[in-house]
């Protein structure tokens, strides 16, 4: 049998474009797996020339889902260079929206992208691999999701006045704070979204036994996890410091400053992806393989911090040995964070800060380079920006949530493939596998692909017996 | 930000004022998954958005569910598809119409074009008349109980 390369193009139900390619030996298996991301935003080139002032609404439209991760961390890269120390009524307000944000963009990826797969399973009929069909099959689970998702976006509404690309916090804090009915009329509303979680977790976990093979092919191998930690290792979404920690759960930095996160972590591009691939420079490329997102930060927090949620990451913990390895085990980590995010918000709409007008540092450019790192639904967040004495953009580094989990995502899919395509043979539910692969990291390939003219490129055409009839490269 | 395609949203606006009292008014970029469970909760919705047909008209056109499920990505989702996800998830669906509102400029900017001005004018009284009727049946309806 001559090598063979299968493809799959566009990979479905993930945020963004991308295809993969399967290449198979002679023998008809699997030799190597690629993921490709196909598309290029170039953010980080065209926000030069642009003010300060004008960056966490511009970046907010890095994407769709996510918008105010980039919102918060292009405002903290502001914060930086103005040289102030926000109100803590803004960075209350701040760690709110960060939380519903959470909430929302886990759900979407839950509920919608991934939950057909798990509770309907990975060979059910393609036709029937949605929302609808869940409906019939565990309707009480498809309102818990589509209702958690409302509740996530109607807190962002109600906080900065939009649902997506809101430009509500600016270098110095936020623009306005909570209005008191606002903030009891929000509050009224959490305690039926946990209990509607725990139901959801619970199912989740009983169904779990089905999934002995996927669990131990998706991504599961030795890698750093990276993420922030507040005060004692806390659970944290907004600030702290950087914890990285190894396989074995064993800390290998700690109290990272998120200002010297390009001291740490670097980035490599391969030529068959417009994703670039960070790793941890004191190990190397590619053995400083790392991941982020939901399964690293319950991988490094020694706590959640609420009760619930602390119940949750005990049991979580089970599933490993020092740290959770297996990226299947996003979708669990993804639930608990749903439900930590919304016993956090419960608390924090306790509290009658929300309320205060004092919500805004002002104040002129005191530094000429800034970095902001927030957490983002899928992982830690960089904006690093260099401005000129009238704020004025001079070179802007976005180091994205979905990039850091590339080198683990490549990783992943030949996994995947080599436990699922055997003799050169798949299946329709082999190939909605490997997919599910990559949709239990949640990327978001619109956020994670913002450079431009930098990336060589290589331009195959591939004909209907898989011969390459022609190709286009540039250095 | 796109000229006409936020004709949708000011005439969204014009009504809520209107009749904020007697009304739920949803606005956003793009219809989203989760106004599924605002919609199972309504006896009447409009639907209300520019046309991107040249020499459009100001058409209300009755909307029904949409019969082959698709996946959902929360990016986009049709008019007849979110009529599908309240009645499968929710159970219930409102007596749905679209709105279609003539527009011819999608270019950068905030104002609406002469077209979509005209049509967003007539779309309110439109919307201000059938939102009177319905909700004068439904008074007469308490009444009669």
């Amino acid at each position: 049998m001559s090598e063979r390369r299968i493809l799959i193009d566009p990979v479905t139900r993930i945020e963004g474009h991308a295809k993969i390619s399967i290449h198979l030996d002679a023998a008809g298996e699997v030799a190597d797996a690629r993921f490709h991301v196909t598309e290029f935003r170039g953010f980080e080139t065209f926000c030069e020339g642009r003010l300060l002032w004008e960056m966490p609404a511009l970046c907010a439209r890095v994407c769709g889902i996510c918008p105010i991760s980039h919102l918060l961390a292009s405002a903290k890269a502001g914060d930086s260079i103005l040289g102030v120390r926000i109100p803590v009524a803004a960075e209350k307000l701040r760690r709110l929206a960060n939380l519903a944000q959470i909430v929302q963009s886990h759900a979407l990826s839950f509920f919608h992208l991934s939950s057909p797969d798990l509770l309907l399973g990975f060979d059910a009929p393609p036709e029937t691999r949605n929302i609808f069909s869940l409906s019939s099959s565990h309707p009480d689970i498809a309102r818990a999701g589509i209702r958690l998702r409302g509740f996530g976006q109607d807190v962002l509404a109600d906080l900065t006045g939009k649902r997506i690309h809101a430009s509500w916090a600016v270098p110095g804090g936020v623009r306005w704070p909570l209005s008191p009915t606002t903030r009891a009329a929000l509050r009224a509303r959490v305690d039926e979204h946990i209990e509607a979680t725990q139901h959801v977790i619970g199912v989740y976990r009983s169904s779990l036994s089905r999934f002995e093979d996927e669990v131990r092919s998706f991504g599961t191998f030795p890698t750093y996890f990276l993420g922030l930690v507040g005060p004692e290792g806390t659970w944290e979404t907004y600030d702290g410091v950087l914890r990285l920690v190894d396989a074995q759960g064993n800390v290998a930095e700690a109290d990272i400053p998120p200002a010297a996160y390009a001291e740490y972590f670097g980035e490599a591009t391969e030529s068959w992806s417009y994703l670039k691939s960070p790793y941890y420079v004191p190990a190397g490329y590619p053995e400083g393989i790392y991941r982020v997102g939901p399964l690293a930060r319950l991988n490094i927090a020694s706590r959640m911090g609420v009760p619930l949620a602390d119940q949750e990451l005990a049991e979580f913990r089970s599933f490993g040995r020092g740290a959770v390895l297996g990226s299947f085990h996003f979708h669990y980590a993804r639930l608990i964070e749903i439900l930590a995010s919304l016993e956090w918000i419960a608390r924090l709409l306790e509290d009658a800060e929300l309320e205060s007008e004092d919500c805004r540092a002002e104040a002129g450019i005191n530094h000429l380079e800034g970095v902001g790192v927030s957490e983002a639904p899928r992982g830690t967040l960089f904006h690093h920006y260099r401005v000129d004495r009238d704020g004025v953009i001079q070179w802007v580094n976005l180091l994205i949530a979905t990039g850091q989990n590339n080198l683990a995502m490549q990783r992943t899919i030949g996994q995947v493939a080599r436990a699922f395509v055997r003799d050169g043979a798949f299946t329709e539910g082999a190939l909605n596998r490997i997919e599910a692969g990559i949709r239990a990291y949640d990327p978001c390939l619109s956020c994670s692909t913002h450079a431009v003219g930098k990336m060589p490129m290589l331009v195959e055409l591939v004909d209907s017996t898989g011969n390459v009839v022609d190709h286009l490269r540039r250095d | 930000m796109r000229g006409d395609d936020g004709v949708g949203w000011r005439i969204a606006d014009a009504v809520a004022h209107m009749w904020s009292d007697r009304i739920n008014v949803r606005t956003g970029q793009q219809l989203v998954p989760e106004w599924a469970a605002d919609l199972a909760e309504a006896d009447i919705a409009f639907l209300v958005d520019a046309s991107t047909r040249q020499r459009a008209r100001l058409r209300l056109l009755p909307l029904s569910p949409a019969d082959d499920a698709v996946v959902l990505d929360g990016h986009t989702v049709q008019p007849r598809q979110l009529l599908q996800l309240a009645e499968a998830v929710f159970g219930r669906r409102p007596i749905a119409y679209l709105l279609e509102v003539p527009a011819e400029d999608f270019e950068f900017g905030e104002t609406l074009s002469p077209v979509a001005s005209a049509g967003a004018k007539r779309a309110v009284r439109l919307l201000d008349r059938h939102i009177r009727s319905a909700l004068s049946v439904a008074d007469g309806d308490i009444h009669a109980e």
